[in-house]
């Protein structure tokens, strides 16, 4: 399985997906026309990470940092998040960075983690 | 109405910015950029800003996606024409996003359902319907999952102004109003 590195653009966020480090992040603004296109490759990644057994007590970080995303990016991330609560890591630190002048960061990441109280996702103010 | 997509800033009846043109992706970017940009620059409050780039970016998708004129430059790409205005009034510190664009009859139905749907929610009833939405297929097609105009209702500090004006056969011109 290759590593995911993209770059940021003015409606893509920078994503890192390196396997050797167990180290996914996402930051920056998300409304790529296509969303579900842009994203498909992502999600496949995810899916074929969190198949290896191994991976199930290895600690992997994931760090969501946007700082705006639409509402298709909305789904995905519930998508997101929905595979990594089927695989059941034992050994996950998940984090929701967002800014404090903003409620609506606050409350994306209220409705994410009380969604998914199983990955225990941190709160983490930019 | 005009083929060409026109946006303005305007504040107390000043127009302090105006586009003209028809909108894509790329022309959808440099518009949000430059209306982040400009409230930004005008000390405008970091949460009212990002509503506003926010509700620009979902009401501009809605406009690609669902126009009867849009066209498919590619798989992936598509412009259409529209218009747009971002006034502001003073005395009450609120925004008001005007937009308006070319859609079929029978999308009328389907807009008034959902606005009617979700006029009577409030933010945590707002909250848990997206919550919903996002982890349900239903209503899932390819451009989202009908999360859209949620959001736009939860972003909006008051409800969402929609009117229909007959323009040609079975075409209408779609109005909608958002305050921020």
């Amino acid at each position: 399985m290759n590593n995911i590195f993209l770059d940021k653009s003015d409606n893509t966020p920078k994503i890192i997906m390196d396997r050797k480090e167990h180290f996914i992040e996402f930051e920056g603004k998300s409304y790529p026309e296509n969303t579900f296109a842009f994203y498909r490759p992502i999600t496949e990644w995810l899916k074929g990470y969190f198949q290896e057994e191994t991976l199930v007590t290895q600690e992997i970080t994931i760090n969501f940092k946007f700082t705006y995303f639409n509402s298709a990016t909305t789904q995905i991330i519930f998508e997101i998040l929905d595979i990594i609560s089927e695989a059941k890591p034992k050994n996950i630190n998940i984090s929701w960075f967002y800014d404090a002048e903003n409620k609506n960061g606050l409350e994306d990441y209220e409705d994410y983690s009380e969604e998914f109280p199983q990955l225990n996702i941190q709160a983490k103010v930019t | 109405m005009s083929p060409n997509l026109k946006i303005f800033i305007q504040i107390d009846n000043n127009t302090i910015y105006e586009f003209q043109g028809r909108i894509n992706e790329r022309i959808m970017i440099e518009c949000a950029n430059h209306i982040e940009k400009l409230l930004i620059e005008n000390k405008v409050k970091k949460e009212k800003v990002q509503n506003i780039f926010e509700l620009f970016i979902e009401t501009v998708q809605n406009i690609l996606n669902y126009s009867y004129n849009t066209v498919h430059l590619s798989d992936a790409h598509k412009e259409t024409s529209c218009y747009f205005t971002l006034s502001y009034i003073t005395n009450q510190e609120t925004y008001i996003l005007d937009s308006c664009n070319l859609i079929k009859n029978n999308q009328k139905r389907v807009i008034e359902k959902k606005i009617n749907f979700l006029k009577d929610f409030n933010n945590d009833n707002l909250r848990k319907l997206i919550r919903q939405k996002g982890r349900s297929k239903e209503d899932s097609h390819s451009n989202g999952a009908g999360l859209g105009y949620i959001m736009m209702t939860k972003k909006s500090s008051s409800p969402i102004e929609i009117s229909f004006i007959p323009y040609h056969k079975d075409i209408l011109i779609y109005k909608q109003r958002l305050y921020i």
